[in-house]
């Protein structure tokens, strides 16, 4: 049994298009995250990053191989399992702006699991509002606010506490930092690491900036048109790109000079 | 090229007249690319919005100061005279290409719009050579494409053709690369830098990493709380910032603490404008802040080096 708490095993997505043509956004992929452990998931925009974690979320389904939580395939989930799989796998988006209801109070939002899995009364709620928000070093007085009032890198926080509501062993941080300022980006990735420290939370960081994912993971897969083309600890991934496309991702990532490797014609 | 001087700029929010900009001066040297960076809300696009005289009642207006562009007070233009130096002068290219393109439109028509001065029978091969020369391949076929049939990277890439399309003398970039994943963002930039060199032309490159600046920019002004805290030679204010702020933007963007140990973030948040403080607006925030620091703005020191910068009590050197 593999040590992963979720994991892809030889996932295959395509979509059908209205004209019917068909996208093949993921080829046998196979993806997983163990508990405490922050795995990149890189590659270039249209590459299938958020496919696949679309897919490890239950929010789309694989056309062929199984998505499995704590060993057991989705297909041979109990009721229990369920619950358990719903509680303990959140995710935080990329958009600050357009992931959290404008017409809710930030307790509502950051509480919403605990509504719709057990009913929770309003009390429960704000009492776990208030110890989210200051995991996320935000002030209690913020309970009561409405997304607009904050700044992106305090939304950022709002969405990050939402996704701890339930004690989650797994998180997946779909681009979480590139609407962000550089300044901004460096709080989110402390707040991460001290979260994780505490919590040994498994997070799925999603980017196609390899620069965050260098400092901050330990393992990297790469994906390219859907496929991964390396997987490794990102030392060797990163510092010893085997693929052309890996290298150029770090290239461009690194912002070191201008200087083309090659002129390339753009499709 | 542009010389823009002590400019202040207002925004009226509900009855209130809230200050964005406040006293800024800056020179853009003519065929060198000047970075604006600072972290959002700073008041970089707000200069940017000032030169181009978009900011009006109701919105907000200029309160304050001169810009000149090629000589001429845009502050002071009519606005006949205002259009005719948007259409000919300024190109901008904003961060999100959409807001560039109008979506029932085809290419072709809104390269068009922007080239008055070419003749009718030349202008598609004008437009075919300027899309070609900025890494738009089969240009010829797509010229009938609407812009939705573009990737991010193209759509950019198309609103700095129409951008470029009237030769203008200065080019305003706000943001240009911040919606593109990293490898299309080299591709934008190597492009901005190339047409710098080879057409002269003089670029306001407004950014909020200080990197990417540093890939693309001659000059830099870091903008904190609606005032120019460091400017000059980039490669001075990169290499000896006297200023906290800059100081402190660098040390944000550095990963050599080691793998996963605590980056040096920022604390706090920048100000909003009407809780601006008085005096040096970074204080809240600032390492080396004093007394002074939060009664009084800084008096502004000029360096050897060509840089200068607004602080009480500068990073020692
Ligand atoms: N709901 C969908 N319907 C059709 N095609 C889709 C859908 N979602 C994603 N795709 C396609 O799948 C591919 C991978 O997309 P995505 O997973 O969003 O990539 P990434 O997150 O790496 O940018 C792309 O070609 C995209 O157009
Ligand atoms: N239309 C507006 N009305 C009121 N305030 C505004 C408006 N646009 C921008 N601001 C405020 O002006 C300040 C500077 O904004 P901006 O120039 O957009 O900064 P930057 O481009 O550095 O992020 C910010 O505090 C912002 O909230
Ligand atoms: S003037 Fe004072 S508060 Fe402002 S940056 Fe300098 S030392 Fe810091
Ligand atoms: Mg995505
Ligand atoms: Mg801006």
């Amino acid at each position: 049994m593999s040590e992963y708490i979720l994991e892809a095993v030889d996932v295959s997505k395509s979509f059908h298009g209205r004209r019917g043509e068909t996208t093949q956004a993921l080829t046998g992929v196979d993806f997983g995250v163990a508990a405490g452990e922050m795995v990149g998931l890189v590659g270039e925009s249209g590459s299938g990053k958020t496919t696949l974690t679309r897919i490890l979320l239950g929010i789309e389904q694989p056309t062929s191989g199984t998505v499995r939580f704590r060993g057991t395939p989705r297909d041979r989930f109990t009721a229990e399992h369920r619950r358990d799989y719903f509680n303990s796998v959140s995710a935080v988006f990329q958009n600050p702006y357009s992931s959290l209801n404008p017409r809710r109070r930030l307790w509502d939002i950051i509480t919403e699991r605990r509504s719709i899995e057990r009913r929770a009364p309003k009390a429960e709620r704000r009492a776990r509002a208030i110890e989210l928000l200051s995991l996320v070093s935000l002030p209690a007085e913020y309970a009561d606010r409405f997304p607009h009032q904050l700044s992106g890198g305090q939304r950022q926080r709002v969405a990050i506490a939402r996704g701890l509501c339930e004690d989650p062993d797994v998180i997946v941080l779909d681009e979480p930092m590139s609407a962000l300022d550089v300044s901004v980006s460096a709080q989110i990735a402390n707040l991460l690491l001290d979260l994780q420290e505490k919590f040994s939370i498994g997070y799925i960081f999603v980017a196609h900036d390899m620069h965050m994912v260098r400092h901050l993971c330990h393992r990297v897969a790469v994906l390219l048109k859907g496929q991964i083309v390396e997987q490794g600890a990102v030392a060797d991934v990163l510092g010893n790109p085997r693929h052309e496309y890996t290298r150029r991702l770090v290239a461009a990532s690194e912002l070191r000079s201008l200087e083309p490797e090659e002129e390339r014609v753009h499709p | 090229m542009l010389e823009i001087s002590n400019l202040t700029t207002h925004y009226f929010q509900g009855g209130q007249v809230a200050t964005a900009v406040r006293g800024v001066s800056l020179t853009l040297n003519k065929g060198l690319a000047t970075a604006i960076v600072g972290e959002s809300g700073s008041g970089k696009s707000t200069v940017a919005m000032s030169v181009m005289r978009m900011i009006r009642p109701p919105i907000g207006d200029i309160a304050e100061g001169t810009i000149r562009v090629n000589g001429t007070d845009v502050t002071a233009a009519s606005p006949k005279r205002m259009r005719e130096i948007l259409r000919t002068s300024i190109g901008f290219v904003p961060q999100d290409p959409t807001t560039a393109l109008d979506p029932l439109y085809t290419i072709r028509s809104q390269i068009v719009e922007a080239m008055p001065h070419v003749e009718r029978n030349k202008r598609t091969e004008t437009i075919v050579e300027l899309l070609t020369s900025l890494g738009i391949a089969d240009a010829r076929d797509r010229l009938r494409e609407h812009p939705h049939q573009f990737s991010g990277g193209m759509r950019q890439r198309v609103a700095i053709a129409i951008a470029l399309a009237k030769e203008p003398d200065l080019l305003i970039a706000d943001e240009p690369t911040t919606a593109l994943d990293v490898t299309t963002q080299i591709g934008i930039l190597r492009l901005l830098d190339r047409l710098r060199r080879e057409r002269h032309l003089t670029t306001m490159f407004i950014t909020h990493d200080i990197r990417v600046a540093r890939l693309v920019c001659q000059d830099v002004a870091v903008m904190y709380g609606g005032v120019v805290v460091e400017s000059g030679p980039l490669s001075a204010v990169v290499e000896a910032p006297s200023h906290p702020y800059t100081q402190a933007l660098l040390d944000a963007s550095s990963l050599d603490v080691g793998p996963r140990q605590r980056l040096r973030a920022i604390s706090g948040s920048p100000p909003t404008l009407l809780s601006m403080p008085s005096g040096c607006p970074f204080a809240p925030r600032c390492p080396n802040a004093t007394d002074i620091c939060r009664s009084e703005m800084p008096a502004t020191t000029r360096k050897a080096d060509g840089s200068s910068f607004a602080c009480w009590n500068p990073v020692a050197s």
